[in-house]
Formats: C-alpha cells, structure tokens, sequence
C-alpha cells in the first residue's frame, strides 16, 4: 500500500493519500474535535462522458445522454435491499450527485461511521438492475427533470452552455432528456457501470471525526481489486469560438435572469487550479463586489445583489461566468465586456486585487472549518490532478504580474449571454 | 452543544451568547431582533438589516466597505430576514477568519467585531439626526426588496409553499410576507427607516450570539458600551401561537403559464400543545416522511414513481405539518391519496419499531452534526431561546429518546387536514393565447 502524507504548515493541516491494492485512491482528512464524519465514493464519471473505450474495446462508443445520472440512483437498490433501508438504521445522512464530471456517493454522520462506511463501499460495488426497477426509476428523473424545466436559475445556466459550446457534451443538461433516459436499458447501466466504477477510476475521500486505521481495514476487506482497463474518454473537437452569441427564452418569472459566459480553452492539472484561482481573482477585481463596475451597476439599478461571477471548469471546458437578474439583461452583458477590455487597457487596480486575493484565500481556510466541504475539495482535488493545498498555496504566492497576465490575454469578445424573460399572462 | 452557551443578559431584553470551541478556525457574532410579524411593519423591518450590513458611518460607500471587509480575508457581513411563526425574525452577522490564519499578522477579529456593531449602532445620520443620510442606497435597498418579493414566483417549489402557508395562516400573523409587500415598501423614506430602527432597538427582543474559537471578551466589552447607551421601552413579545384548524379543508388551485410540473401542498393541524410533545411530534413527521426511510419516501416516490420529492415538516411553533411535493397534473389525486393513506397508516399504528428507530437515528444524527458548522450552531440555538426551550444537545436527545410509539399514534391522530394547495400549469387553451400575444 502506497501512503503519502500531503501537509501544509501555512494552515497547518495535513491528510493522508494512500493507493490502495484494489486499485482505489483513499485520502483520509482526521478532523480534530469534530463530532460527525463525510464521506465520498466517487467515480471519474459524469454526464460529459458519453463517448469513451477501454482496453477491451475495439472502438469508441456513444451511449445515451443521461446515464451517468440515471445510474447514480439506481446503484442504491440491489437484489438484496435497498441502501436506504441500511443507512435508515445507523441514522445516517446519506445522498449522492453527479455533475458534469463526476458522480459522487456520500454520507455524514456522527454515530456508527464503520457501519456506514461498509454500506457505502457495499452498494456502490455492486450494481443489479432489472427491467421493471428501470422503468420505475425512468418514472422518478422525468419527474425530476420536469421539475429543473420550471426553475429559471437551472435553464439560463444550461441554455447558456449551449451558446458557449458547439460540440462538447457539456451543453448536455447532467440528467440528459425525458427522451434519452427512456433508450437506457440493463445493458448500457451494466456497461458504463464497469468501465467507469472501476476502482482505479475512483476515489474515497473522508474528512471529519472518523479512525484512519479502522476505514483501511474496512477497505482492505470490502474492495474488490480490479485490473485497470485503461479508461479513455473522448470529446469532440471543440472550435474556440463561442456557438451563438445570445440565448432567449421565455418562462414565468418576476424579472428577466440571465448568465453570461467567456469562453476560455480548456487546461490540465496544475495549469487548471492556476488559472481557476486567477480567473476567480480577475473576476471578483473587475466585476465583484469590491469593483467599480459592480458599485457602478448596482447604483443605477442595473443589477441587484444577486449578482455573482464564477469560474466553471472540468474536463474539457473552462469559462468564467456572471450570472444575476437584470431588467436589461443585455446592458449588463456590454457592460461587462467594456469593463474587462477597460481592465486589460488601465491595469488591474492594485489595492482592489490584493484585497481579493485575501478574500480568496479566506474563503479557502473557512472550508477546512466544514467536513463536507474539506472531503469535496479534496476529491475535487484529486480529479483535477492536484492536491487540496495546491489552491491555497497558488492563492498565497500568487504575483500581481501573472494575474494581469492572464486578464491581458482574455477575449472579453468570446462570450455569450443567456437570457430567460418573464412570459407575459 | 455539550454545555450550554455562556449567556448573559447585558440590557432589558438583551442577551449576549458565547460559544468557544478551539476547533473552528473562523467565528461568527450575530446580532439577531424579533419583532411581531405585521404587515403593517414587516416592510419597515425588513429592510434594515439589508440597508445596515452593507455599510456604516466609518464605511459609507458600499465599494469601501466591501474592500475593507475583503482585506480581513473575507470578513463576511451579511443579513437574514425570516418569518419563525408569528415573529419576523432579522440578523445581521459577520463571519470572519480567526487572527492565527492571517498571513501578515493582521487584527482580524478586533476588526471584524468593530465592523458588525458600527453596521448596528452607527449609521451615518442626517444633520437633523432623524433619518438616515444616505438616500440613494435606501431607495438602492427599496429596490432590492422588491424586486426580492417579486421573484419569489421564480423558484416554484418555495412559491408553492408560501402560498399555502398563507392559506394555512390566513388572517394570521405568520400569513404575513416576512419581505413585506410591494407597496409598503414603496412608501418607505429615509425618516420612516429610521423611525423603525429606532424602534426596533427599543422594543426588539435582542439576542447577541457568539460562535467560535475566539473568546469574544471585546465583543462583550462593546457589547454592554452600546447597550448601555440606549434606553430600552416595552419590549415586544417574541411569541408565535399554535393555528386554530378550519372548519373546512380549504382547497385551492392556482395556474401559471408554461409550467411543466404541479407542486401540491398540504397542511396538517395539530391541537397538541406543550414542549413535551414536540419530540413525538418531529419523531412522528420524520417517519412518515421526513427522511429516505419515510413511508412518503419509500411509497410515493419509490413503490409509485409518483414524485422526485415528496416529504413532510413539522413546524413546532405554529403546531403545523406540511407536505410538499412535485407531480404531473394528471397524477395529482393519486398522489394526494396515498399521502392520506400513509398518514392513516402511522395513526392506525402501522408501522415498525425499525421505522421509529430510523426516525429517532435520524435527528439524533442531525443534532450531533449541528455543532459542525457556526451557522447550523447559531439558528439552533437561536430557535431554542425563541421557544423559550434553552437545553443541551444532550438533554434534547434524552427527550428524543423517551418517545414512544404510542406517542406517535397520538400525535399523528391529532393531525387534521387543514389546507390543500395545488399549483398547475395553464390549460392548452390558454397557453395558446399566450403565445398568440407574443
């Protein structure tokens, strides 16, 4: 067994990376005087990945949109029970997601943490899908996308990536459509399952009040070591244009929403986490709370304070965002190009940019103050090719000149906006 | 949550809150008033910890404030307005990094603590001392709140479910909008601001509330300075009573356009009173279905395919349990009857002491994580010293604990239908003249 102990003296933390027999990658994160316990089971898989081979295939395939997703709520039923009905008798919190790039199984407790631990590893290991459990679940996410099409935030967000992006399969909503979740049998559930729950594509992160020694023997009993198959995903080529500048729809809400995006190209590990803590910078110098165009906006009743700028990156995608309600949702959007072409012209003002980088890596300690949250940034980490202190020192180091750098370089042109506008009844 | 707050009471009605635990490594101080929820009012109140956390005499610019507070490592100042039964309750807090993880040796927390009660107490003031200075960022708020009211149609599940608690508290306090409404707010000035703040300072319930690992001797010492400066009146009753049942279940169903998905609510009354009875009564909504292991959990959703979400909570200080829930139209009877019917399980007794136990594990589990985070730590505190109910995490359990089945016959035979609120898509005719307007 491989252990590496990652530690940190500025936040004087510390975790452990073990590369388990079976294949798993186990990062263990001891949190003292914490009374609960999070835990992740992930896999390198989420609703991007719908083209990919392993050394036992001939060729790439295309599955369905969806799948991902739709086996992140199947995997919770066996022949034998339902992972539910187990966690209902240690108390357990327990749920799961998938995103663009991943799916993530989880739990938070402050009792029976081995118990739960073994469920956890039990269910995800092992898949069982009938026909009739399958149609019952295809009954459930309709309903559950149905419900995401009545919610404004999540069609601006999606809508918007389908301007941004010609080819990519993150324009695809993560639960795919009522219509591609209804071609998903047994057999595209059990083939996407070995490829991508293979241990080698996975990770356990666990963060809080749990015994490190007691979680490995637990893995070393309950894994089943599996080859690496050699897992390659595909994306399409994907022009470094935006697709549309614009994207409109019409919804019942009280005031237009809307969510723009800049196109950027997509990175790699470490070269990821940078420009992920430079790009927040830029955005929150120029655009955030502390800037002038923001003070500007605000004051002239151009947007509201519940506006807010972001970065979204993955695996084949990065673009910085701005999202908020607007009565004219388009004035924001060429105001917020000229303040970034003004910011590339004058400079970024010096004061402003190191009160957000401390900003910044304020916002990093506080996540080590919650288990959730340090368990998540650690997978989240990992997946990236990182570790969890990558960001913090990044942050801490990080030079005027590289920021500005990156901003002078910055096509504020590639962009595009999302709009979704009140219906009128 | 072990022991309980260090709690001192500093002015009439005042009481400052510490928790220190040298596990975190940020701390929290909320100033939090309660005052009766009134339509009259809520407008008024509302908008003061949303004019106050942005800005104070020292900071009056927002831009200045927000880079001072960015320069403290995101020092976070924010507000909270919600309605907790009768009582509109309004925080302003400041979150901030403890000084040990400042990289240049920065004050944060004395900072930080500065920051919050100048927010609180000192607000840059007109010559004539009776209405707030800045006029452009009250009329900035004015906008802010309404604009806030009206988006609540944006989210359809939290619209559904407020517009079933104003049916299920009509011609209540808790029916009242804790934003307010339109055209109060329109109203409002700069002087009738300040009149209410005035007010509220003399008339709120006050609650200090400390969280973290400093031990807040400074906060305390500024907390009396300010307290004792100000001349406290009649304080408000910071209180909530239960909701009488209607004679009839009042029924209702309201139609947006373009909506793909029904949201169906209903709400359940209890006559059951006492702080006794809570325990059984948040027991029994959490087995039937509070939580994955639910009877709503496992047969709506599970056994029928009927919904994604399906579950039950039980509002302790109004005496109410609702359900909420996403369907298609065409399957809303179906889905209605079988909530009815898992509820007339649980009264008949139908159900395993593996079911209660899972409800029991559940909130115990849930109790023992509260003391995780400063936020999750503060509101629950906060709610025990508004139910008038201040006891340790340990103490709680116990009651949990002592719950028995019969305990949850009877609370779930005392719950009576109260309210059914469904809301729907238009029909495809009036979508049609929809489009044709367009």
């Amino acid at each position: 067994m491989n252990k590496n102990i990652i530690k940190n003296e500025r936040v004087r933390e510390e975790y452990q990376v073990i590369k388990h027999p079976s294949g798993l990658t186990v990062c263990l994160f001891p949190m003292k005087g914490f009374s609960s316990a999070y835990a992740l089971f992930a896999a390198k898989y989420g609703s991007v990945d719908v083209t990919f081979k392993t050394n036992e295939d001939a060729d790439f395939v295309t599955v369905p949109e969806g799948i991902a997703h739709f086996l992140e709520h199947k995997l919770f039923e066996n022949d034998q029970c339902d992972a539910f009905e187990l966690y209902a008798k240690t108390g357990a919190n327990a749920n799961a997601y998938t995103s663009f790039d991943k799916t993530a199984y989880l739990f938070s407790c402050s009792q029976k943490f081995e118990e739960n631990l073994e469920i956890l590893l039990k269910f995800v290991q092992e898949p069982y899908f009938t026909d009739e459990s399958i149609a019952k679940e295809q009954g459930i996410i309709a309903q559950e996308l149905k419900m995401y099409e009545d919610e404004p935030g999540f069609q601006v967000f999606y809508n918007g990536l389908r301007a941004l992006y010609h080819n990519h399969p993150v324009r695809i909503d993560i639960g795919g459509t009522v219509e591609s979740i209804a071609k998903i049998d047994k057999d595209l559930l059990y083939r996407c399952y070995k490829t991508f729950y293979n241990l080698n594509n996975m990770i356990l992160s666990i963060a809080g009040n749990f015994d490190a020694q007691k979680t490995l023997e637990i893995c070393d009993r309950l894994l089943k070591p599996v080859p690496d198959l050699g897992l390659e995903a595909l994306f399409p080529e994907e022009p470094p244009e935006i697709k549309e500048r614009e994207a409109v729809k019409k919804m019942t809400c009280a005031m237009p929403v809307f969510n723009v995006f800049l196109k950027l190209p997509s990175f790699e590990e470490r070269k990821n986490a940078e420009m992920f803590v430079i790009c927040n910078i830029i955005l929150e110098t120029v655009l955030g709370k502390t800037s002038a165009f923001y003070d500007r906006a605000i004051n002239d009743g151009l947007i509201n304070s519940n506006f807010s700028v972001g970065v979204l990156n993955g695996r084949g995608f990065f673009s910085m965002t701005a999202d908020g309600e607007s009565s004219d949702p388009r004035k924001v959007f060429t105001e917020i190009k000229k303040a970034l072409k003004e910011a590339k012209e004058t400079g970024l003002p010096k004061k402003e940019f190191e009160n957000v980088r401390k900003m910044t890596y304020g916002e990093l300690i506080s996540m080590l103050g919650s288990v959730s949250s340090t368990a998540s940034a650690v997978m989240d980490a990992h997946f990236s090719g990182n570790n969890l202190f990558d960001v913090i020192e990044i942050t801490a180091e990080l030079k005027y000149e590289e920021v500005v750098k990156v901003l002078e370089e910055l096509d504020e042109e590639n962009s595009c906006i999302s709009i979704i506008e009140p219906v009128e009844g | 949550m072990d022991k309980l707050p260090k709690r001192e009471k500093i002015a009439e009605g005042v009481h400052f809150n510490t928790i220190t635990d040298p596990r975190y490594k940020f701390n929290r101080i909320t100033a939090g008033f309660f005052a009766p929820l009134d339509e009259e009012t809520a407008s008024l109140y509302a908008l003061i910890p949303r004019l106050f956390h942005r800005a104070n005499a020292d900071y009056p610019k927002s831009k200045d404030f927000n880079n001072y507070l960015a320069s403290l490592y995101n020092a976070k100042s924010g507000y909270e307005v919600f309605g907790t039964g009768d009582t509109q309750f309004l925080g302003i807090y400041m979150n901030f990094m403890d000084d040990n993880y400042a990289l240049h040796g920065e004050k944060i927390t004395e900072e930080a603590v500065k920051a919050l009660f100048n927010c609180v107490f000192n607000q840059a003031c007109s010559e004539s001392g009776d209405e707030f200075a800045d006029n452009a960022a009250v009329e900035l708020c004015k906008r802010e709140q309404i604009e806030a009211i009206e988006s609540e149609i944006n989210d359809k599940r939290t619209y559904a479910s407020n517009q079933a608690r104003r049916i299920l508290y009509q011609g209540e306090a808790a029916a009242v909008n804790m934003l307010g409404d339109v055209e109060r707010t329109r109203e409002i000035t700069p002087q009738t601001l300040f009149k209410a703040y005035q007010k509220l300072l003399k008339s709120a319930v006050i609650e200090i509330f400390c969280v973290g690992c400093n031990d807040f001797s400074d906060a305390l010492k500024q907390a009396k300075k300010e307290f004792s400066a100000l001349e406290r009146g009649k304080i408000y009753p910071a209180e909530s009573a239960y909701s009488p049942l209607k004679p009839q279940t009042a029924e209702t169903t309201e139609r947006l356009p373009l909506l793909n998905q029904s949201k169906m609510v209903l709400g359940f009354k209890t006559d059951l009173k006492g702080k006794e009875i809570r325990p059984a009564i948040t027991l029994m909504s959490l087995l039937y279905g509070g939580t994955i292991s639910s009877k709503l959990f496992l047969n709506v959703r599970e056994r029928l395919s009927l919904c994604y979400y399906c579950w039950s909570q039980f509002s302790a200080n109004k005496g109410v349990m609702s359900v909420s829930c996403g369907v298609e139209e065409s399957k809303i009877e179906e889905a209605k009857a079988e909530i009815l019917t898992q509820l007339e399980n649980v009264k008949k007794g139908d159900f395993t002491d593996e079911e209660l136990n899972s409800a029991l594990l559940h909130e115990q589990n849930s109790i023992k994580t509260t003391r995780d985070s400063l936020s999750s730590l503060t509101w629950w505190y906060i709610s025990l010293i508004y139910m008038k109910d201040i006891k340790s995490a340990a103490e709680i359990l116990s009651d949990f604990e002592k719950v028995t089945r019969e305990d949850i016959i009877k609370t779930a035979n005392s719950m009576k239908l109260d309210t059914f609120y469904v809301l729907s898509g238009l029909e495809s005719n009036d979508e049609e003249m929809i489009n044709e307007d367009e």
